[in-house]
């Protein structure tokens, strides 16, 4: 294994060395290879939406488009407008103008309603009316009084147009579940005049396009403003569209201000501008590559794949330091800048290679996960990580040799510097007396342990934005007036056509709209249940004069098809939203309040309970929006649970090999483990729960623990090999690797702690767990380990 | 000199150009709309109706319909009974399509399973036929004067000279009640039939093709026998009709009885 080690070091050099002398071919080809990835970045795409978490064969996903095939898209666009003074006369004109204006200007639109167009099924002696509630607004205190009326008289508007005090009107939008895309060349072609191709290159809705719709939908209502209106906006594609709006607003804000704070620390530690230009460049150059990968990849930018720059960045700073700060302690004792960096490759070139191979494969973990988004991470972050490694050997030697480098002599004045005092004082401490460190240590972590028994997982993505802000604000009101914002849709597949001519089952499916919403768990209850039989007592009360006796599910199967083949003969496609064109899957559409996903879990056990036992002979499915919450939620504590293990079961394995003794291995993990624990302490303390956003952080803790644990074993036992002195040896290491890290360490703290400064709770989460991480990775290097390996080698020298 | 032949030219080229750039009305397509309008299209007609539809999926339901028309001066009065499926045997469609274009059609339907009448009030023509994907715009003749006509182009289908028109309604009451935006229609030279034609739907950006893929002469009339209705998005079918007409018989000299609210109640 020694002589392995030496093998490869000698490569590394020779490596550096052939470089050092090519360094122009080397710049060059560097620059041309980083500009064919950099240009392919301009096709990169954004996607928040759910569906970005889910692989493209997951059973979940498929039922969901299918669901969406049949019945266009479940979520809704929900546009409140909370008028001061309520259903005035001049309020009334004011929506009909409104509903008006967005009908006319909104892209893909697939179905706008409001009161505006509110179905009205009347008879009145021998006519039945199916019309619209306003065709226009009311004119005087008789119309406005007689629509008023009728409001009350149709149950579906409540909780749902109209809030069950009339204090909120709404006004709800769907988009086109399948965009086409609207090519004009084939316009003429017939069917049967050239044969059928089964791809028509359609799509569902997009990220993009539904962006486009929210920012028409603020666009118009905002000519609305200053009317006595307050406007919200809800539901679950607004919310897409904010989340977006929110990560790119960070995003833009947090990448410069990181990387700010990344010059400021550098310049500060190293003192010298290539310490500074080299890394960030490194660093640039390998990030702007990996995004240029992950779109040559077609991998889009999604609300986990964010963690991406940052989490490169991280990586291409320690790899350059690293070598940095060895090479200029090199050049400063021997003033040659060749040899300094060529000692600086071989001796740093190992575990940096090492590291990047135990963090590359801990991220290849996640290429098994059940949340597409995250494999997608797995599969860009380790290529990333391995392209900053390759930024690092590469460019950094031919850097160096282009320009020039000043040589700083150290001002000898017989004492030492500051920080080798508290180094030496370190070690002398953690190698003397072990046994304190180590009781002290097991005490902060079973605290920490106590307080992480506290950690829950929960899956609420509302929770990502600020209390305060408007999309929550929204997102509480409509929920506790409406009852809504998120759909779970129900179908009811009577197993054959024509199945829902049964009154049996259309009664059924009318009782289960009531029972639904008697259900209640952690305080879910839908706001709203929808289905076939609203249109059925619609029409029936119509074609009985209009009594309110006659608001029932009709008792014969023949008198249910008629009223049927009337409504569908009326000019309503409503018919469309609560059945498939065979009456044979009916549809209960479920209106529920945003909330965390966990709690969904159980609400839809319940439900499911429910509708098993009233349906018991026909076929339940569940989709919608909410049982896409339910899986993701399960889909990533399973993606948590199994790359937790592979990446510790990897990394151990990789730590046996590079270290070459089990004993100090296994040992080394202890130190690898204590820093995850302390931040799941700290999540359980500040009650941060386990979401898709704070589950990554685990995984870059201990990438980034690894990496210290590796660079500082590393040279301990090239020390120790020399010296024989586990104090002495830990000493050495702090002086050339120790100080090293502790550079990266400030210097991802400062990158990290920034994102404290950020909108998105979800970022300032994170920013603060893996800033704190940074600190207790470094901290069980300096503190845990040195008190380790004293114990084992004491023992050994005992033995 | 000089300026007279450029404002000459200028002129050619304002000619040439401004009727496509405004798509105002073409006195040749209207001419052409005005020789399919006036073709005879029979009178007295009876007919067995078979209507297949088909959902995206390629699941098909079945309507069988038995169907009686007759122009009285310019209205066309028609009188229709399901057939099948059983569960809406003798339902049946009573319905006056008035010419004078500000008078809105009358509409009744006979429910059997409740024994009663009703009077369907509706301005709007863009609803489903039956649950076909017709509307009763399409089974009505278009007033002219609602549209402007473009003739695009000469072309063939199916070995015959067509002219392609376009026709875009003239106000937007128009647009509300036919449900459609723009139209191509496909008009065979020889004939003057309507044979083929596009329609773009107001709502949801949808296209409508009807495809007439057979056409028979019957006592001296043409008669589309078996018609497709395509609902499409792009190039995919959301929904698709197949119209199949038998037994189509002019002449038949169906009594002004037949066409009242005492004999839709009767059933056939």
């Amino acid at each position: 294994m020694k002589n392995l080690h030496a093998i490869i070091e000698a490569w590394f050099s020779a490596l550096t060395a052939f470089v050092y002398k090519r360094k122009y071919r080397t710049l060059i080809s560097v620059i041309l290879i980083t500009a064919c990835f950099i240009s392919q970045i301009p096709k990169i795409t954004i996607d928040m939406r759910d569906e970005s978490f889910f692989h493209d064969d997951d059973p979940i996903l498929i039922e969901y488009n299918q669901f969406r095939d049949t019945f266009g898209q479940d979520d809704i666009f929900i546009v409140g407008l909370k008028p001061e003074n309520g259903l005035t006369i001049p309020f009334l004109h004011t929506l009909v103008k409104l509903h008006h204006e967005l009908e006319s200007s909104l892209p893909y639109l697939h179905d706008i309603s409001s009161l505006v167009n509110g179905r009205i099924v009347r008879g009145e002696e021998d006519t039945l009316f199916v019309e619209e509630l306003m065709q226009s607004a009311p004119q005087n205190a008789t119309e406005h009084e007689a629509l008023l009326s009728l409001i009350d008289h149709y149950p579906l508007y409540r909780g749902y147009f109209i809030s069950e005090d009339k204090s909120l009107a709404s006004i709800i939008i769907k988009a086109e579940a399948l965009v086409n895309p609207g090519s004009e060349d084939s316009i003429l072609e017939f069917d049967g005049d050239t044969i059928e191709t089964r791809d028509t290159g359609h799509k569902y809705l997009s990220n993009e396009q539904n962006i486009e719709i929210y920012e028409v939908i603020r666009k118009v209502t905002a000519k609305y403003e200053n009317l006595g209106i307050d406007f919200h906006f809800a539901g679950t594609p607004v919310f897409v569209a904010e989340i977006t709006k929110g990560i790119e607003k960070d995003l833009s804000m947090m990448m410069p201000l990181s990387f700010i704070m990344i010059i400021l620390f550098l310049a500060l530690l190293f003192r010298r501008i290539s310490g500074v230009v080299f890394s960030l460049l490194i660093v640039m150059l390998s990030l702007l590559s990996s995004i240029g990968i992950m779109a040559m990849m077609g991998i889009p930018f999604t609300t986990v794949i964010q963690i991406l720059p940052t989490f490169l960045i991280v990586v291409g700073i320690s790899d350059s330091v690293h070598i940095l700060a060895i090479f200029y302690k090199h050049f400063r004792e021997h003033s040659d800048k060749q040899s300094a960096i060529v000692e600086a490759v071989g001796y740093a070139g190992l575990p940096v290679l090492m590291t990047s191979l135990t963090t590359a494969l801990g991220l290849l973990s996640f290429a098994f996960a059940d949340v597409k988004s995250i494999a997608q991470l797995g599969y860009v972050a380790s290529i990333g990580v391995m392209m900053a490694f390759l930024y690092t050997v590469i460019l950094l030697p031919a850097l160096i040799s282009i320009f020039p480098i000043k040589s700083k002599k150290l001002i000898a004045d017989g004492k030492q510097p500051l920080s080798d005092r508290i180094f030496s004082l370190i070690a002398r401490t953690t190698t003397r007396r072990p046994g304190l460190i180590i009781a002290v240590s097991t005490v902060i972590v079973v605290t920490a342990f106590y307080c992480a028994l506290f950690l829950r997982f929960s899956h609420n993505a509302m929770t990502w934005f600020p209390e305060d802000s408007p999309i929550r604000i929204a997102s509480d009101l409509i929920d506790k007036t409406n009852g809504g914002s998120v759909m779970l849709e129900v179908t009811v597949d009577s197993g054959s056509e024509n199945g829902l001519y049964d009154p049996d089952l259309v009664q059924r499916l009318d009782q289960a709209s009531v029972d639904i919403l008697g259900i209640s768990v952690h305080d879910i209850r839908a706001g709203q249940v929808r289905s076939i039989a609203d249109i059925l007592k619609e029409t029936n009360r119509a074609l009985n004069e209009d009594d309110s006796q006659a608001y029932v599910v009709p008792g014969n199967r023949e008198l249910i098809a008629q009223e049927l083949l009337l409504f569908e003969s009326s000019g309503s496609d409503d018919l469309e939203d609560v059945s498939d064109s065979m009456y044979q899957i009916g549809r209960l559409s479920i209106l529920a309040p945003f909330t965390d996903s966990i709690h969904y879990k159980d609400y839809v056990d319940k439900l499911s309970e429910y509708l098993e036992r009233q349906f018991a002979s026909e076929t339940v499915n569940m989709t919608g929006h909410i049982s896409l919450f339910i899986q993701i939620t399960k889909h990533f504590i399973t993606s948590m649970a199994k790359s937790y293990v592979f990446a510790l079961i990897v990394i151990t394995l990789l730590m046996l090999i590079m270290i070459a003794r089990i004993r100090v291995g296994l040992l080394s993990m202890i130190a690898n483990v204590v820093p995850i624990v302390l931040i799941f302490g700290i999540m359980g303390i500040l009650k941060i729960p386990l979401d898709m956003s704070t589950i990554l952080v685990g995984s870059i803790v201990l990438g980034l623990v690894v990496d210290d644990t590796i660079h500082f074993l590393h040279h301990f036992r090239k020390a120790y090999d020399h010296t024989n002195d586990v104090e002495e040896a830990v000493r050495i290491t702090f002086f050339t690797t120790g100080r090293a890290l502790v550079i990266t360490s400030m210097v991802l703290c400062a990158g990290f702690f920034i994102y404290m400064a950020s909108f998105l709770v979800a970022n300032i989460r994170f920013g603060l767990l893996v800033g704190c991480a940074v600190i207790f990775a470094l901290a069980a290097d300096f503190f845990l380990i040195p008190a380790l390996l004293s114990i084992v080698h004491k023992k050994r020298k005992m033995a | 000199m000089k300026t007279l032949t450029s404002s000459i030219f200028t002129l050619l080229i304002l000619t040439l150009i401004l009727p496509s750039l405004a798509g105002a009305d073409d006195p040749k397509a209207r001419a052409i709309m005005e020789k399919v309008d006036a073709r005879d299209d029979g009178d007295h007609q009876t007919a067995d109706m078979k209507m297949i539809l088909i959902d995206k999926n390629g699941n098909q339901r079945k309507r069988g319909i038995r169907s009686f028309s007759k122009d009285m001066g310019e209205d066309s009065f028609r009188l229709m009974f399901f057939r099948e499926p059983a569960d809406v045997r003798d339902t049946g469609f009573l319905t006056y399509d008035y010419d004078d274009p500000d008078r809105d059609d009358d509409q009744w339907l006979y429910l059997p399973a409740l024994k009663k009448t009703k009077r369907i009030a509706s301005s709007d023509k863009s609803g489903s036929f039956m649950g076909s994907d017709l509307s009763y715009s399409d089974m009505t003749s278009r007033n002219l004067d609602d549209y402007d006509f473009t003739l695009k182009k000469e072309m063939e289908v199916k070995g015959h000279p067509v002219w392609l028109i376009e026709s875009i309604p003239r106000n937007k009451k128009v647009i509300k009640e036919t449900g459609y935006t723009k139209s191509l229609i496909f008009v065979r030279q020889d004939n003057y039939f309507v044979i083929r034609g596009i329609n773009w739907l107001k709502n949801g950006g949808y296209l409508k093709y009807l495809d007439t893929r057979t056409l028979e002469q019957i006592d001296g009339v043409w008669v589309g026998t078996e018609m497709h209705i395509t609902k499409k998005k792009g190039k995919k079918v959301v929904h698709k009709t197949e119209l199949y007409w038998n037994n189509v018989r002019f002449n038949q000299d169906l009594a002004d009885d037949l066409f009242t609210i005492r004999r839709l109640e009767k059933g056939l």
